[in-house]
């Protein structure tokens, strides 16, 4: 039983650690995109 | 970089899908196998036009035919034509403006006119690795028989533009074996998403620092000490972060497709001497360059002067295989005196007469010795990284504005 | 040794399908909170579009935030008056406390609000006449004020580099008018045929931008990460910055200091000396003299193929149908530099504002020319508070009478 309830549970955590990993990528995935969008070349200010 | 566009991403994405799709149909491995080649050409395609394409299927016809022929004269011969075309696209205008340099009546004719303006996108790498194929088969290795399978290996486009530059032998298993069991639900993309991921991270700091490092060394004198040092290792960092991260992005690509690529770094700025520097960055060309030049010229089996001025040379043609300039050469160069430097100084001082005398004097010393131990580790890396952070303002930067940046770095 | 430190781990981490669905979940609470943001919207009031919230300055400004902020900020009973054009109508070398725009809605009084959408580098197509076009039905009146610098109508709808986002963000998001979506379609071969003259890095960023903001209509990651940059922190390393770098963007500083009003004036650089010469390089430069001297005609009169481009790109451009409801104001050049400038220059720049002004009048635009001194400027070409004021005294003169009409 004990040994049941172990394995459990670190099948849990490891599954929970994973889920918040993969969660903190996609995070960082949908940022990409973000950051993606801004880096256009520099352009000269022609402001007349 | 090509990675980090919108075009790109739409591409990859796409193909994914259709890649992951196929998976369910009965003829998988020959469907993605067509895949990953059409799409190779399409992706080199859209970015080099029809001009880059005939010279990469030419190029790759060539070693193709020469590998299956297995023909040794032939296939130095191939070897040549290849080389030379590298050559020709990258460094024609380079090797003629130095002369017309020499020789100023040379300057009245025109390089450009006759001249590549622009080397076909990616030719270095495939270059190297046409290189490679040929001379492993001429050494005996079985040759890829499958022309798709060439192709792929030729063209393969996460890894295309800016390596790894892949070996064959490594190369085809790994792709059967992706072909063969890529699922979108797997480790394989598991670990390949992450590290794309991660690619992106370190090219979003390299990008800022790029910025920084653009607005700051203009002025650098003018900045404090300690800002002047933040400055230098920003730039150490800048194009660590940038070639690491475009690494990671085509390792986290082909791993995605279920095709493990080989490492490209290996914690270089850890590195506690220059040897080991050259060990853990950009692996795969530092690895061709000691299977292909470095050993193929005698390794370390000919006179200690006959070795250095080998390491010298090979570091050269390094330098030059970044770009063709001066500071290139001037860099690779610069590399190949500090790895002769430390090559002597393991042979002759740390190895005296044959009996290391570091050992001895550890074993001699044993309390003291891990005191010392902490110590030798940490001058080392100091000097290594100097000595490589250094080599960067060669390698950006023109000659004098170096020195004197370097020079800044020790004079309030 | 450690090489690719998160991979091994995750390698012993095997569970692809809870990575896949945390993957999903990070990225998809992302999505819904982006697109809450870009409904409710997080800007807030403003009294111009400062340095900060520009694309160089690596923020991305969006039409959905905009029109937010007007929406919540303007009753729909009022006129509503749109400043776009470039850096002079921004108000560059006006402290926010003396900007013209706050004294042309002085001017107007209530019944009418104004908001000060010009930016640095931007022309008569931009940030205001995408917003005219997004909020045109909700409102009693829109007026629309530019100035009418050299190349302000020689762009597709999106407007100049620096303000095309803000376009395409309004057009994957469904926020403009039927007509402007169809002006759009239709014109594509035009547009297209204008793309291939340019250079491939812009094409390039062009397809970058419309590319970026397709996918941010599905994804709404710009709304998400423009706010997390205006609220609490800016994770992008910005070279103007200074000592508000990572710092939330909505109190970074204008780039105009608050001074004091006499302070101002004495600040005031019309009296530098000219170099005529490289003047008339300058001027050669960004206003078309070059089509006043290359006429064939000698040099008498403006160059008719010039006109009649000039002609074609008013006819082009979508805004020529409400015309009726934009202002351009003629700003020129300070007459401190004007008297400084050869005769021909002098006649040359006079010629062509005159011909441009009955050009744009014939298609229905109102244009303002106010009569500045030459302390109303702080360079050649920007006004200072002196100078604003005077703006905005004839415009809002000119918005009355139309409105009244």
């Amino acid at each position: 039983m004990k040994n049941y309830l172990t394995k459990y549970f670190a099948k849990a955590i490891s599954g929970l650690i994973l889920f918040v990993l993969g969660s903190f990528v996609g995070v960082l995935a949908h940022y990409s995109l973000h950051r993606l969008s801004l880096s256009i070349e520099p352009f000269i200010y022609v402001s007349f | 970089m090509i990675f980090t566009t919108f075009w790109f991403l739409v591409f990859m994405f796409g193909f994914l899908g259709l890649y992951y799709l196929a998976g369910y149909f009965a003829v998988k491995i020959r469907l993605r196998m067509l895949l990953i080649a059409v799409a190779s050409v399409a992706f080199y395609h859209h970015f080099t036009g029809d001009a880059g394409i005939l010279l990469i299927v030419t190029l790759g016809c060539l070693t193709y035919f020469a590998g299956r022929i297995k023909n040794s004269i032939l296939i130095n011969l191939v070897i040549f034509c290849v080389a030379l075309s590298l050559v020709f696209y990258k460094y024609t205008l380079f090797i003629f403006s130095s002369l017309a340099e020499l020789f100023p009546a040379l300057s009245s004719i025109p390089a450009s006119e006759w001249s590549p303006v622009v080397a076909p996108l990616a030719i270095s790498f495939f270059v190297f690795e046409f290189i490679h194929y040929l001379v492993d088969v001429k050494d005996g290795n079985k040759p890829i028989s499958s022309p798709l399978e060439f192709l792929i290996f030729a063209s393969f486009f996460p890894t295309l533009v800016a390596g790894p530059i892949k070996r064959f032998e490594h190369f085809i298993p790994s792709l059967k074996h992706g072909v063969a069991n890529a699922k979108l639900i797997s480790l394989d993309t598991q670990v390949g998403f992450l590290r794309v991921i991660v690619g992106f991270c370190k090219k979003f700091v390299s990008d800022m620092l790029t910025l920084y490092v653009a607005g700051t060394v203009p002025i650098f004198a003018s900045y404090a000490l300690i800002d002047r040092w933040l400055i230098f290792a920003a730039i150490a960092f800048k194009i660590y972060l940038d070639f690491s991260a475009y690494s990671d992005m085509a390792i986290g690509f082909s791993r995605m497709m279920g095709v493990k690529i080989q490492e490209n770094f290996n914690w270089p700025y850890l590195a506690r001497n220059i040897k080991e520097f050259w060990r853990r960055w950009h692996i795969s060309l530092s690895s061709w360059i000691r299977d292909y030049l470095y050993i193929k010229m005698g390794g370390n089996r000919v006179s200690p002067l006959r070795h250095g001025f080998n390491l010298i040379l090979v570091f050269v043609i390094c330098g030059l295989w970044h770009g063709a300039a001066w500071n290139y050469v001037l860099w690779g160069a610069y590399h190949g005196v500090g790895l002769v430097f430390h090559q002597y100084f393991e042979t002759f001082i740390l190895n005296l007469k044959g009996k290391s005398f570091v050992l001895d004097f550890k074993q001699r010393n044993r309390k003291f010795s891990s005191f010392l131990g902490a110590i030798n580790w940490g001058v080392s890396w100091v000097i290594t990284m100097v000595f490589v952070w250094a080599g960067w303002l060669l390698f950006f930067y023109p000659v004098d504005q170096s020195i004197s940046m370097f020079k800044a770095l020790f004079h309030v | 040794m450690f090489n690719n430190l998160f991979s091994v781990i995750i390698e012993h981490f095997r569970s692809p399908r809870i990575f896949l669905l945390g993957v999903i979940f990070g990225f998809g609470l992302c999505v819904i909170f982006g697109m809450k943001l870009a409904h409710d919207g997080y800007y807030g009031a403003f009294e111009r579009v400062q340095g900060p919230y520009q694309i160089d300055n690596h923020f991305l400004l969006s039409a959905s935030q905009i029109s937010k902020v007007i929406r919540s900020g303007c009753d729909t009973e009022n006129v509503l008056v749109l400043i776009g054009g470039s850096s002079i109508m921004n108000g560059v070398g006006q402290p926010i406390r003396y900007l013209w725009s706050k004294k042309l809605k002085e001017n107007l009084g209530d019944g009418y609000c104004v908001y000060n959408l010009a930016g640095p580098a931007g022309a008569l197509n931009g940030f205001a006449s995408t917003t005219m076009d997004i909020l045109g039905a909700e409102y009693k009146e829109v007026f629309l004020v530019s100035d009418m610098s050299e190349g302000v109508v020689h762009y597709p709808p999106d407007g100049v580099m620096s303000q095309k986002h803000y376009f395409w963000d309004a057009y994957y998001k469904n926020m403009l008018s039927t007509d402007l979506m169809n002006y759009v379609s239709e014109k594509k071969a035009l547009f297209q045929g204008n793309r291939k003259k340019l250079s491939e890095s812009a094409r390039n960023d062009l397809e970058k931008i419309e590319l970026s903001m397709l996918l941010d209509g599905l994804f709404y990651y710009n709304d998400l990460w423009t706010y997390i940059d205006y609220n609490y922190f800016t994770s992008y390393y910005t070279q103007n910055a200074g000592a508000w770098q990572w710092t939330p963007r909505k109190i970074w500083p204008d780039y105009d200091f608050e001074v004091d009003f006499e302070v101002l004036k004495s600040l005031t650089h019309y009296t530098q000396p000219v170099d005529s010469e490289a003047f008339k390089a300058t001027l050669s430069k960004y206003s078309n003299l070059s089509a006043y001297y290359d006429d064939s005609s000698g040099g008498e009169e403006v160059s008719s193929r010039y006109l009649s481009k000039l002609a074609r790109q008013i006819e082009d451009n979508y805004l020529t149908r409400v015309s009726s409801n934009i202002i351009l104001a003629y700003i020129g050049v300070s007459p401190y530099y004007f008297d400084h400038m050869a005769e021909d220059v002098q006649k040359g720049y006079e010629d062509i504002y005159k011909s441009k002004a009955e050009l744009f009048e014939s298609y229905g635009y109102s244009v303002v020319r106010p009569r500045f001194e030459a302390e109303d400027f702080i360079d050649p070409f920007h006004l200072n508070t002196l100078g604003g004021w005077k703006l905005a005294d004839e415009v809002a003169d000119r918005i009355l009478t139309l409105d009244n009409d």
